[in-house]
């Protein structure tokens, strides 16, 4: 059988954004005729991806229900919108990423469940470049 | 002086008394406060001499105490007779207290005294405004999910607004270090003795301990007469005895010699592409042969393993901030410097996740020669660049 | 955007990553030999070996038995790890729930209980009909062995090939340098992982 397809647009295909922006877009999932859907959810979130165990912290989350999801409902585009906090930063490091995406699950019948994730930056931050200076007698010292 | 006390002795038999307590208690005075303030110990080439002589011989004072405590307790339940008095066993009970005592009070001395120049400052920072900042600081980290919230608050400084919590001085290392020093101590002399008398050596010293604990014990235990599990023992708790007492020097040493440091910013939290003044403080009574302060920031994650959990650091960015080398810490005259510290512009914010987390510290270490390396960190917070309450702190600290 | 590194933990954890050293056939039969020995059985290996990852493909194969087997409707499973807490008592405590489900209970690390521990837990898991899969260093004489993993450089190849197709050939993943790291891990798989990720990083 095949996994309904999820599509994810961004407003304005935008990627970048800044901690307090205001995010919006819209997803569609299409649905073949076998596919039974149980519940939708959609979510903004953050997830780290390293050697650590991941974490997630979810920032905007909605449920829907087989019962509140109209018959038709999915054939039309479902828009979402949310401010982003202003933290965590996207974040690029050695043992330790931050990302942030918009993620849409479906549930269908006998336990199956499809995902589809849409990644965009809230900042940016990366590794600094190492500057280990051998500093002796800093001529702004004042004692 | 001495005129005054033959003119007092003509005139008046009882003054002459008076005057020689006067001034037995000014010479006692002035014993006391020299012992107070350290000054038997000054100079700076002996700094570092006087420092081990004075830690080593409390430490010494507390352990003969400890040792002669328990062999005399130890004596009176292996070995007593009914029919003595119990002198001298309340003589060497009190004489071991007295021990104990001077060496704990010597200890604490030694240890407050080091520590004085910081302690003056902590007493300067309890002021009106500190409660007005801390709120700010707590508001603010509700406004930042993720970005972890300080351990202990920063307080009001005495060169710049904002005196960072002092890394903690490992006197709990220095208690258990005592305590364990104790128990190992106590096992091994009751157990020397035990081995002593049951194979017959000591020769004098066993007999006399035994004939003075004749004297005052009321019952006997009943030794075997060849206590081998005692011995076997003994050999494993000899090296770790001796180990524990070694250990206990070290701690006492590294805690007389180099006091507590500090440092204040000119504002925080801190926000990456912003410059900072800082300044550090470090109190001690050693020449320090370098110095070093550097800024840190660690990535750590941790993670299963099958059935075990681990943890990995991953230091991504260090600066060194400042490298002085042949810093001299004398009693009451702290090392004191202020530098710039800047947080790089695409820097991360410090973050905290349920296994994941970014620190930024400041780390001083320290060398001196012939002590243990001194490594201090102070954690400090990291704000996303965008941060509302910047001006707040600013203003905040500004009114102060 | 935030490059992502395929050897991060979120992809190679025990469920996030496929069981490479067998095929969905031989994975199939291991379910087949598990329902017939009451919902019981061990997998032997040692660390980093993938017992953990093969539980995953295993309870799966096993519910899909269960079903072509008209045994059940489906497999309720759940999983424990043995860490040095060793509490176990919150995850064996089912509530009663539809009888037309199997339950499973996943041990990952057995071994690390007393051998009094094992027989009691092991006894009432049985008196309650909830079937047991566990994975341990060494084999335990309580449980029928299912399989002994000993995984080799190949398996490490093929899982590097599917985790990051495009990195073989490139330094640090020539097949020689992964059979040197296999070797300096003592053939542990995943401590090999983790160091391909910091060799990831630098590519």
């Amino acid at each position: 059988m095949q996994d309904p397809l999820i599509e994810i647009h961004l407003e304005s295909d935008r990627e970048q954004f800044a901690p307090s922006d205001f995010l919006s877009g819209e997803f569609w999932v299409r649905l073949k005729r076998e596919h039974e859907i149980q519940a939708l959810e959609y979510s903004v979130i953050w997830i780290t991806e390293g050697k650590g165990e991941e974490d997630i912290g979810v920032h905007y989350f909605q449920r829907r229900n087989r019962t509140a999801l109209v018959s038709d409902a999915l054939s039309q585009p479902q828009r979402f919108s949310t401010v982003l906090p202003a933290s965590p930063l996207t974040y690029e490091g050695m043992i330790l990423k931050i990302r942030w995406c918009v993620r849409v699950r479906i549930f269908l019948s006998g336990g199956r469940e499809v995902t589809k994730d849409r990644e965009f930056d809230l900042g940016h931050c990366s590794i600094p470049e190492i500057d280990l200076k051998e500093q002796d007698d800093l001529p702004r010292n004042s004692e | 002086m001495l005129s005054v006390v033959g003119h007092c002795f003509d005139c008046d038999p009882t003054l002459t008394f008076d005057v020689e307590i006067v001034q037995r208690r000014q010479t006692l005075q002035r014993w006391f406060q020299a012992f107070l303030q350290g000054r038997w110990f000054r100079g700076s080439n002996r700094r570092w001499w006087a420092g081990i002589i004075e830690a080593g011989f409390a430490a010494a004072l507390f352990l003969a105490g400890v040792t002669l405590l328990v062999v005399n307790l130890t004596l009176s339940i292996i070995d007593r007779s009914p029919n003595d008095s119990t002198l001298y066993f309340v003589i060497y009970v009190l004489i071991s207290i007295t021990l104990i005592s001077v060496g704990l009070a010597w200890i604490a001395r030694l240890l407050w005294h080091v520590g004085v120049s910081a302690e003056r400052r902590g007493a300067i920072a309890a002021q009106a405004n500190e409660l007005e900042i801390l709120n700010e600081l707590r508001q603010a980290r509700d406004d930042l999910p993720t970005v972890p919230r300080d351990r202990r608050l920063p307080v009001a400084g005495q060169v710049f607004p904002f005196r960072m919590s002092p890394s903690p001085r490992n006197l709990w290392g220095l208690i258990s270090s005592v305590l364990f020093s104790i128990i190992a101590l106590c096992l091994c002399t009751i157990l020397v003795l035990i081995c002593a008398k049951s194979f017959g050596f000591g020769g004098t010293w066993v007999n006399q301990l035994e004939q003075l604990s004749e004297r005052i014990s009321p019952r006997k235990l009943p030794i075997p007469s060849r206590p081998w599990p005692a011995v076997a023992l003994l050999a494993a708790l000899i090296p770790a005895t001796g180990w524990s007492i070694y250990h206990f020097f070290r701690q006492l040493i590294k805690l007389a010699g180099i006091g507590p440091t500090s440092i204040e910013l000119s504002n925080y939290p801190l926000l990456p592409g912003q410059t900072y003044q800082m300044f550090i403080s470090q109190t001690g009574r050693v020449r320090l042969q370098v110095l070093d302060v550097d800024l840190i920031c660690q990535e750590e994650v941790t993670y299963n393993q099958g059935t075990d959990i681990r943890t990995e650091k991953a230091i991504v960015f260090e600066q060194r901030l400042l490298r002085r080398r042949g810093v001299s810490l004398e009693s009451g005259k702290p090392f004191e410097t202020q530098i710039e510290l800047q947080i790089p512009q695409a820097a991360m914010h410090s973050f905290s996740s349920t296994n994941n987390r970014v620190q930024w510290k400041i780390v001083i270490t320290a060398k001196a020669k012939n002590w243990p390396r001194l490594r201090r960190t102070f954690t400090i917070t990291v704000h996303p660049g965008a941060d509302p309450a910047v001006g707040k702190h600013e203003v905040a600290a500004a009114v102060s | 955007m935030t490059k992502s590194n395929p050897f991060s933990t979120r992809f190679v954890r025990p469920g996030g990553i496929p069981y490479i050293g067998l095929e969905p056939d031989e994975v199939c039969e291991l379910a087949k030999r598990f329902i017939g020995c009451q919902m019981r059985g061990q997998i032997v290996g040692r660390h980093g070996a993938g017992k953990s990852t093969l539980t995953f493909p295993l309870a799966q194969a096993i519910n899909n038995q269960l079903q072509e087997m008209g045994l059940a409707q489906g497999l309720d499973v759940r999983r424990i790890v043995i860490d040095s807490s060793k509490s176990i008592r919150d995850s064996t405590n089912w509530q009663p729930t539809d009888h037309t489900f199997k339950k499973l209970l996943v041990v990952d690390g057995i071994e690390r209980l007393s051998r009094w521990h094992r027989l009691a837990m092991l006894s009432n898991l049985r008196s309650r009909s909830i079937g047991v899969l566990v994975t341990t260093h060494q084999e335990i004489l309580e449980l029928p062995v299912l399989i002994q993993l000993r995984p080799d450089v190949k398996t490490l190849m093929r899982l590097v090939e599917r985790l990051a197709p495009t990195t073989i050939g490139q330094p640090g993943f020539k097949s020689h340098e992964l059979e040197q790291l296999m070797e300096s891990h003592n053939g542990n798989i995943r401590e090999c992982l983790m160091a391909l990720y910091d060799v990831y990083e630098t590519l």
